[in-house]
């Protein structure tokens, strides 16, 4: 096996964690660092403080495994107790526990030069250094891009001398996985990643599209390649891959509309749901029990409009449930490419077109649009690359 | 529909649907144990709270309910509405679905505190969560 996850018994890997742990988020509260002089409140009364400190330990726990890493890392000065309990095995399966988190944006990133990237923070509506350096093996790759994401783990392949080496990394914790080698295939790539919380494990599909499409899996439980699914028409696979009611959905050009792999036997399906005509920059999401869909309305090859697209529940048609509005569109693209990258998570979705630093971001919920602050780090980057990819920050994920 | 009575600390008598009172995991497990017969004391919960802690399961469980028009934004609109309370009335209230065991509402309201201490300072969280008399030790 080619695979190597930081330290190789159980114990050892778990004290690698809660320093990986240390590590990452330190790096991670860089940006917030700037911004607490903006956030300081005036202190709690001192009711509050007669409430609080009467919390059960294991409640206050609960409490603590709800918050963003980046705050968990800063208040872990609070107290002896706090700084050892959140690299503990119990504390780290309280946050399994958590079924869903606010999620991180990366949005910008610079592999090449400085192997950082930078994540928006829904919950504490900041953006975030994320460092992608290797600090635990040397052998993580100098340059990489971003192909997947699910869970707290992103699916990454190396570039350069590592050009073809994949590895799945938890970018808080920073502990990484390099995966074997796969089976041969002429130009494979990485359709999606799927996380099985209740295993703890996962799977990653890759498929080679053309005359006909081949494909194979990666199972994290198995830590093998195994060839799967070959479906004998032309296909061209666009993007978006999102797992739906135990299929990972990918829209395609050919067949026009929708490919669905079902990971459980192995095989591709042909969803019969036409797209929505003169569709450009589409991206599936899925919201609670409901597949999305989001992309732009393009006449005589210019955008005309961004909707959001639902799956309707009996009918396999598209419903149209919402669209930017027109005043946020007119900012959104400024230049007359009308590319634009769409990717959600959770209860949010993120839009902006290529090389904008202008982010538009929809809560699903609440139906409300608001700009996303500035990024500093995107000021900063030369060759700047847009990666479009949400995660949930997760420091229990393991690779 | 059978009943389910549940009485407070204050000895004040709650009569609830049984669908109701079995959301509580503890509840439940009283039930199993004592059955349906005599009410089911709960000596760590107030009256106050515990209309509270019935409040949140009727509307969650009519919420998913088929046939519910309710959104998922009314739902979020209800819970931000539910734990927009006092802070001694938060804290009765993790303790509450704490040890009535409603996951649902102990995940809110913990979520709640966090929201609340996530951006603070680490020095003003301290004051918070270590009393007068720890602090003076």
């Amino acid at each position: 096996m080619e695979s190597e996850v930081a330290g190789n018994t159980p114990i050892t890997h778990l004290a690698s964690i809660s320093e990986a742990l240390s590590q990452g988020l330190q790096n991670l509260c860089r940006i917030d660092e700037d911004r607490r002089g903006e956030v300081e409140q005036r202190a709690a009364s001192s009711l509050d403080s007669e409430v609080w400190c009467n919390l059960p330990e294991h409640l206050v726990d609960t409490v603590l495994a709800w918050l963003p890493p980046a705050s968990l890392f800063r208040l872990r000065t609070v107290c002896k107790r706090w700084n050892s309990v959140v690299s503990s095995r119990a504390f780290l399966d309280t946050c399994s526990k958590i079924k869903s988190r606010l999620p991180y944006f990366l949005m910008f990133a610079d592999h090449f030069h400085r192997r950082v990237a930078a994540v928006y923070d829904v919950s504490v509506s900041s953006w975030h250094l994320l460092p992608f350096s290797s600090f635990m093996h040397c052998r993580f790759p100098e340059s990489f891009l971003v192909l997947a994401a699910a869970g707290g783990l992103l699916c990454l392949e190396g570039t350069g001398s590592q050009s073809g080496t994949m590895f799945v990394s938890n970018p808080i914790t920073r502990v990484y996985k390099k995966l074997p080698r796969m089976i041969a295939m002429k130009s494979p790539y990485v359709v999606g990643m799927v996380v099985d919380d209740e295993m703890k494990s996962y799977k990653i599909l890759v498929a080679q599209d053309g005359e006909t499409l081949a494909s194979q899996v990666y199972d994290s439980s198995t830590n093998r390649w195994s060839l799967t699914g070959v479906y004998h028409r032309r296909t061209a696979i666009l993007a978006g891959a999102t797992f739906y009611n135990g299929l990972l959905f990918c829209l395609t050009f050919s067949p026009n509309g929708l490919l669905a792999f079902d990971l459980e036997r192995g095989q591709w399906l042909e969803v019969k749901l036409a797209l929505p005509p003169s569709l450009s920059c589409p991206n599936l999401m899925t919201h609670q029990d409901r597949l999305l869909l989001i992309g732009g309305i393009e006449e005589l090859g210019s955008l005309q409009s961004v909707h959001v697209w639902q799956l309707h529940p009996t009918k396999p048609e598209w419903m149209d449930v919402e669209r930017v509005p027109d005043e946020l569109f007119k900012r959104l693209f400024t230049s007359s490419s009308g590319h634009f990258i769409c990717v959600g998570q959770g209860d949010f979705i993120c839009l902006h077109e290529y090389y904008s630093p202008e982010i538009l971001m929809y809560d699903i919920v609440r139906s409300s649009w608001q700009w996303l602050p500035g990024c500093s780090l995107n000021d900063n980057i030369e060759a700047r690359s847009v990666l479009g990819f949400a995660f949930q920050p997760r420091i229990e994920a393991v690779p | 529909m059978v009943k389910v009575t549940l009485k407070s600390a204050e000895g004040d008598v709650f009569e609830v649907d049984e669908e109701l009172a079995l959301e509580s995991l503890m509840v439940k497990n009283m039930i199993e144990d004592v059955g349906l017969d005599s009410a089911i004391s709960l000596p760590n919960v107030s009256s106050t709270i515990l209309a509270k802690v019935i409040e949140y399961i009727k509307f969650h469980m009519d919420a998913q309910k088929d046939g519910s028009k309710k959104t998922s934004e009314e739902i979020k609109a209800f819970d931000d509405d539910f734990v927009n309370v006092g802070i001694p009335t938060l804290f009765e209230m993790v303790l509450a679905s704490n040890y009535l065991n409603v996951k649902s509402l102990l995940s809110l309201t913990c979520n709640t505190v966090a929201n609340m201490i996530k951006t603070k300072p680490p020095a003003e969280v301290k004051e918070m969560f270590t009393s007068a008399k720890q602090a003076k030790a």
